[in-house]
């Protein structure tokens, strides 16, 4: 694919990602404050960007963030940060067109994931370990409770935390999901208390082939059927070590609920400044591989923060928008 | 009056049940769920998605199918409908109710 295939291909696959839909999010619309920091991220992104580029090609930006989900999803926030700085439709293309082609090097399926599965190229199944079963309401538990917990710390930049691949077909028509959640407490978002004691977390799940599994670009998980009744195998593997206990599986489980509850109420004491505030840290913390590659600082600078407490709410994005109108936005990007 | 209302579907499956309505701003820590609980919420929250570990079903009023507690019931293998218009304004907390996952509907029984 030339470079114009290759945006519009990204634009076709940002329609089904999206659906048109645009909801009220937690814990603030994020389109109401990005206008506040997201800009500044952009314009530091696109030199870091340039600067890898020319150093590494884009492979090695490919190999700092591993997971392609994490780089589509760093476009769109570049994306948002550039048309506020009213940067060139010429810059923005070719920033889009450097993070598309840094993922390409890192998927063995569909680039966009148009046949909803997200394969990783480097990624060798090892049968052996899938021969273990774990009790399924344990392993579903485990997982609700994981997602519930990196959307609580890291909101929608959530990313940061977790990406998902598959499905791997298997000989007899199965399908394997991996689920991988990481940096769960080696982060400088929240203090020890609120996290768990743990920072990577790998499930390896066998489903049956009674329910169809989907994954798209943005690693949203997609199910005809349901996945209750069809596991036929799973591993969980926490920092390196196999954990096969469903009572253990269970007691984590707990724990990830508890502190996922201790932010959910800490952010409801925030106001949206301080929300802001720490969307932003976020932000630069989604973009961290890069700004470690570079040995450049990982964090908002002061201006940002400035910006953010003599800022407002941009009251016209609070909106929800109509499917129309998001549609009119996806056209308004690359 | 029509006692179904239709939405989207988004995991498939289904299941009867006492209907538990969250409204915004209601006080979370007053929740009740029991091991028949239909949870029926306004919107995507994660702190609403705490309350779905012992719940057989989700109805949101509003969200998208890829919003967070629509994939928090997709992991825990529960059927779930979205953008059922006005449902919880229609539905009171203790409503007998029927989910259809398959068709997006729910009915009060």
């Amino acid at each position: 694919m030339n470079d114009a295939e290759l945006l519009s291909s990204y634009r076709e696959s940002l329609k089904i990602a999206w659906g048109y839909n645009d909801y009220s999010d937690w814990p603030i619309k994020l389109t109401s404050i990005m206008h506040l920091f997201a800009g500044d991220l952009a314009m530091t992104l696109v030199d870091d960007i340039n600067h890898i580029f020319q150093r590494g090609g884009s492979q090695k930006i490919g190999e700092l963030f591993v997971y392609p989900g994490r780089i589509f999803r760093l476009i769109d926030v570049i994306q948002f940060g550039l048309r506020i700085n009213r940067t060139g439709l010429d810059i923005q293309r070719d920033v889009a067109v450097k993070l598309i082609k840094s993922a390409i090097g890192l998927k063995r399926s569909d680039l966009f994931s148009l046949n909803k599965s997200n394969l990783l190229i480097d990624y060798n199944l090892d049968r052996d370990i899938l021969t273990h079963y774990i009790d399924e309401n344990a392993i579903n538990q485990f997982h609700a409770a994981l997602f519930l917990y990196c959307e609580s710390m890291f909101f929608r930049g959530h990313d940061a935390g977790k990406a998902i691949h598959g499905p791997y077909r298997s000989n007899n028509n199965s399908n394997v999901i991996v689920r991988e959640f990481y940096n769960l407490c080696d982060n400088p978002l929240w203090s020890d208390d609120y996290k768990i004691p743990f920072n990577k977390i790998t499930t390896i799940c066998e489903y049956n082939n009674n329910v169809a599994i989907g994954i798209d670009l943005y690693d949203h998980l997609s199910y005809e059927g349901t996945i209750k009744g069809n596991l036929i195998g799973s591993c969980v593997v926490i920092d390196g070590i196999p954990i096969i206990d469903p009572k253990q599986i269970g007691q984590y489980t707990q724990n990830i609920i508890k502190k996922s509850n201790m932010i959910q109420n800490e952010i409801n004491k925030w106001d949206w400044k301080k929300i802001a505030r720490q969307y932003a840290n976020i932000f630069w913390f989604r973009a961290y591989p890069i700004k470690k590659f570079l040995n450049v600082e990982c964090n908002p600078s002061e201006e940002v923060f400035k910006k953010i407490n003599n800022g407002s709410i941009n009251d016209i994005r609070l909106k929800t928008l109509s499917p129309k109108e998001v549609a009119l936005l996806i056209q308004l990007g690359v | 009056m029509s006692n179904t209302y239709k939405g989207i579907a988004v995991n498939s499956g289904s299941c009867s049940g006492r209907a538990c309505v969250i409204s915004e701003n209601e006080d979370l820590d007053n929740i009740e769920i029991c091991n028949d609980t239909i949870l029926v919420v306004p919107q995507s929250n994660p702190q609403y998605s705490i309350h779905l570990f012992n719940s057989i079903g989700l109805v949101c009023e509003n969200g998208a199918v890829m919003s967070h507690i629509c994939i928090v019931a997709g992991e825990l293998g529960i059927p779930c409908i979205t953008q059922v218009k006005g449902i919880t304004s229609a539905i009171k907390t203790g409503d007998r109710v029927f989910l259809n996952g398959e068709s997006g509907e729910i009915t009060i029984l």
